[in-house]
């Protein structure tokens, strides 16, 4: 491998992925229904009671009705979903503000997660955190 | 004076480069073939980095295994065609081992799991390698080749030619190949089976280029029309970041053996299957399958009225 196959293959990279952006575009969003159906897919023995999908459409939390103790969360990454089941362990930090929900995870591929939301599914969504994460809830400096 | 034989994989780029276009262009026509811009992005970065290291410990590996070949070689092969061809079969034999184990034990799939954390099928996943596979014990499995006599340069060559096998063999744009070569060679058939995480289809096909292996040792299981792929992780990353990629097995590692209480269970965090804990607090893909297994099992005997409601088969 020397330096001009290096450099080649990098200016290929670069020249393939911005391709690809152009052909293949991405125009999907989170709904409650896909949302609901990739939480059942990563764990299926979950029981899907709530989802409040954010304002970007591109992050969304689920009540769960089973099983006891967490809840979901799924993300879009690219044009694919990416979930977790989420316990108050897995959860380091809560920062809110009037608009926004901040979450500081225990996850090394996506430390930190934020969800804007409008007032009534903000509110919503707090609640449902607030049974996971009260005791290390702080508020958003900004 | 060791064999001077060239590295397949740098000729071979520019083809790589070349296919992936046109499958992409496929792709973008007629649908049967699914891109994502930062996630090729990511896989081919991924391609790029995993050759830098190769690069760098290039001199230790072959300084070791010519090592192992000059004190404890059996016999002398010599450098005629027909030892490239046994050299060829047994390499495969030996990769198929190294990636079986690869999905076995945490410590190999800590640098294995790169090439499986794509959520896309495509030709540019064939170029998602690691960049860390030097720091697993899997240069170990060559070694009864070299004890055998064959000189490690024929099979570092043999090893460049199955890795450009494998090559095309990573997309969705081909279906099926004719039977007899689907009996006896892996194809995109078979590594779309080893690439999905549907229960049904884990810890299956670990074949480099002859499937023959995975018959032989039980491993495997074919595509099933009925049962769509979905591609990735059964926990699938939350970045297209390369160093995440890189690192976040090897990470967990690190701190799960920080974590664990006993030198039993900090061991067992390395060498265990993925997901094994001491608790049972994660899955194991055993678990995984046992668990489906059981809902299938519920299913069919009338005890559920039907699978989970919703549930995606393919990717969505
Ligand atoms: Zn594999
Ligand atoms: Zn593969």
């Amino acid at each position: 491998m020397d330096l001009g196959l290096t450099l080649g293959s990098l200016v290929a990279i670069i020249v393939l992925a911005l391709l690809t952006a152009k052909l293949f575009p991405n125009t999907g969003r989170l709904d409650a229904d896909r949302v609901a159906r990739n939480i059942v897919r990563y764990a299926p023995e979950a029981q899907v009671a709530d989802v409040m999908v954010d304002a970007t459409g591109n992050v969304a939390l689920a009540a769960l009705d089973a099983p006891a103790d967490c809840f979901g969360l799924a993300r879009l990454l690219g044009d694919r979903v990416v979930c977790r089941l989420l316990t108050s362990a897995d959860i380091r930090k809560v920062y809110k503000d009037h608009a926004r929900i901040t979450l500081v995870l225990n996850d090394f591929t996506q430390p930190e997660i934020t969800l804007t939301m409008p007032a009534a599914t903000l509110a919503q969504a707090t609640k449902l955190l607030d049974g996971f994460a009260n005791r290390e809830e702080a508020t958003h400096a900004a | 004076m060791p064999l001077d034989l060239p590295s397949p994989t740098d000729f071979a780029v520019p083809a790589f480069v070349f296919f992936v276009l046109v499958e992409m262009i496929y792709g973008w026509k007629t649908g049967r073939a699914k891109f994502e811009g930062k996630d090729a992005f990511t896989s081919l970065i991924m391609g790029l980095g995993s050759t830098v290291s190769g690069a760098i410990t290039v001199s230790i590996t072959f300084f070791v295994s010519y090592w192992v070949w000059e004190n404890f070689a059996l016999f002398n092969w010599g450098h005629a065609a027909w030892v490239f061809v046994v050299a060829f079969v047994l390499d495969d034999l030996a990769y198929y081992w190294i990636h079986r184990c690869g999905h076995r034990s945490r410590w190999m799939w800590a640098a294995h799991v790169i090439h499986h954390s794509s959520q896309h099928y495509n030709l540019t996943t064939a170029l998602r390698q690691t960049w860390t596979s030097q720091l697993t014990p899997g240069a170990l499995f060559r070694w009864p080749i070299f004890i055998l006599g064959i000189e490690p340069g024929i099979v570092f060559f043999c090893a460049g030619l199955n890795l450009i096998y494998q090559f095309w063999i990573h997309t969705e744009a081909i279906d099926r190949m004719p039977r007899w070569f689907e009996a006896v060679m892996n194809t995109p058939s078979h590594h779309r089976v080893h690439h999905a995480n549907n229960p049904k289809y884990l810890d299956a096909n670990y074949a480099g280029v002859f499937i023959i292996w995975d018959k032989l040792f039980g491993s495997f299981v074919p595509e099933d029309r009925d049962e769509p792929c979905r591609y990735g992780l059964v926990r699938d990353l939350g970045t297209f970041n390369p160093l995440r990629v890189a690192f976040h097995e090897w990470w967990g590692i690190v701190t799960d053996m920080w974590q664990a209480k006993g030198l039993r269970n900090k061991l067992m965090f390395l060498v265990a299957p993925p997901g094994w804990t001491p608790d049972g607090s994660r899955k194991t893909s055993d678990m995984i399958k046992a668990e489906w297994r059981e809902r299938q099992a519920s299913t069919n005997s009338g005890s559920i009225d039907s699978p989970p409601k919703g549930a995606p088969q393919a990717a969505e």
